[in-house]
């Protein structure tokens, strides 16, 4: 072998070798096919620096559907956006979105014993990802068949979901799809707000009452993260929508009482358009 | 010659490997579901050390809480000298633990008394202050 050729085999073993890393994050990533624009890396990356030495960390939405459920939130039929809906959902806004109200809903129907629904809000779930190019989530860990095959048992229904939101939470974050977590959590946020508030209104339950306005903290950092992607249009609309549930929200923490009914029927009103639009947005 | 001139190129390959693999997210997945025991996921943050800029010795993160909620919190920094110090504190901002005492100590377990955001700060070890190879990460789990 002569030096030309030495040279040639140590640079294949050092591309493939320093190449692993960059080809991993593209390929997960998936920026180009899921129309997202180039562009959202960088301003990803200009994000994180503005908060803190890390990005605010959100909680996760199948954490906050099972202290809604401690708390007394019964399961009511209909409620939840129909599995059916997953493959209306067409741009990458609507699927992030959509994807982050069918975790709540299927956090929901898992924590109310409702297997069957589950199992739809499984699969919609992973309509969605695929869709936004996360198939590695379900992929890494073959986690459809073993969800189905834990049917009933609750508990490892709960582990399958965990495992699910950390490869998940992780993969965004290394792919720095910020966006994509951040509508995602949007959604969530969005669906338990409906079905808590859609509850209270039929049924005061001070429990209930207490976990929703302790949602207000959460709300806050995620209007502050959306705030990054302002100058596009769905996200401005979006912010617009959540800064005036927190308006109310706001209001019902506060002290003073006097106003606190009105403000409530307020509030399911704002929740209620803010959950539909987005369910009926494609 | 033939050989030496492999061995190199295997050898600068493999660092470079082994620096990325410290903020890898197979790393992280890996740790997490060592250290998290029965406390299932709740999220995880990740950066390399030098994202933070080379004079920086504190690292801080915020993460939310809800009240009467447990929580474990799992320190997963990776590639340093020393194991991090860190230090947790509270919606007040009153210190709730500490490794310094006990460095070994990797995770700290509490039920929030109220809701808000904990402060979780790692403190670097100046020797590693420079360094490529270091990975600041933590992961929050609860019950």
């Amino acid at each position: 072998m002569n030096f030309k050729s030495r040279l040639a085999t140590a640079g294949i073993i050092l591309s493939v070798a320093f190449g692993c890393n960059q080809n991993t994050d593209k390929d997960t990533s998936g920026l180009d096919s899921t129309g997202a624009d180039s562009s959202m890396t960088a301003r990803d990356a200009e994000a994180e620096t503005k908060t803190q030495d890390f990005i605010q960390s959100l909680p996760s939405p199948i954490h906050v559907a099972r202290i809604f459920q401690r708390a007394g939130l019964k399961y009511i039929s209909g409620i939840t956006n129909p599995a059916a809906n997953s493959s209306k959902y067409m741009s990458p806004y609507s699927k992030s979105i959509n994807l982050g109200i069918y975790t709540t809903d299927l956090s929901y129907c898992t924590f109310n014993d409702q297997s069957q629904e589950a199992i739809s809000y499984f699969k919609a779930v992973k309509t969605l990802t695929d869709g936004l190019n996360l198939t590695s989530i379900f992929e890494s860990t073959n986690m459809v068949p073993r969800f189905e095959r834990n049917i009933g048992n609750k508990d490892s229904l709960v582990t399958l979901m965990a495992t699910m939101s950390m490869e998940s939470d992780i993969l965004l974050k290394q792919t720095s799809r910020l966006d994509i977590a951040y509508l995602s959590f949007a959604g969530a946020w969005i669906e338990s707000a409906y079905i808590a508030t859609q509850m209270l209104k039929n049924k005061r339950n001070p429990d209930i009452l207490k976990r929703l306005l302790d949602q207000n903290n959460s709300l806050g950092k995620l209007i502050a993260l959306l705030k990054d992607y302002d100058d596009k249009q769905e996200f401005d609309a979006l912010i617009a929508s959540l800064s005036d549930v927190k308006t109310s929200l706001d209001v019902l923490n506060s002290e003073n009482t006097t106003t606190h009914e009105e403000e409530f029927k307020k509030l399911v009103t704002k929740v209620e358009k803010l959950r539909n639009d987005r369910v009926n947005d494609n | 010659m033939k050989k030496i001139f492999f061995i190199l190129t295997i050898a600068i390959a493999s660092f470079g490997q082994s620096a990325f693999a410290q903020c890898s997210d197979k790393t992280i997945k890996k740790l997490c579901k060592e250290g998290l025991g029965t406390y299932i996921f709740e999220s995880a943050a990740f950066k390399p050390l030098s994202a933070f800029g080379a004079k920086k010795n504190l690292v801080e993160a915020a993460f939310s809480v809800y009240s009467q909620e447990s929580y474990r919190v799992l320190n997963l920094c990776q590639g340093f000298s020393d194991v991090v110090e860190f230090a947790i504190y509270d919606t007040d901002h009153n210190l709730l633990f500490s490794n310094k005492s006990d460095k070994s100590v990797k995770f700290y377990d509490f039920v929030a008394q109220k809701s808000g955001d904990f402060t979780i700060e790692f403190k670097i070890p100046p020797a590693d202050m420079k360094s490529t190879s270091c990975c600041v990460a933590f992961a929050i789990g609860y019950k």
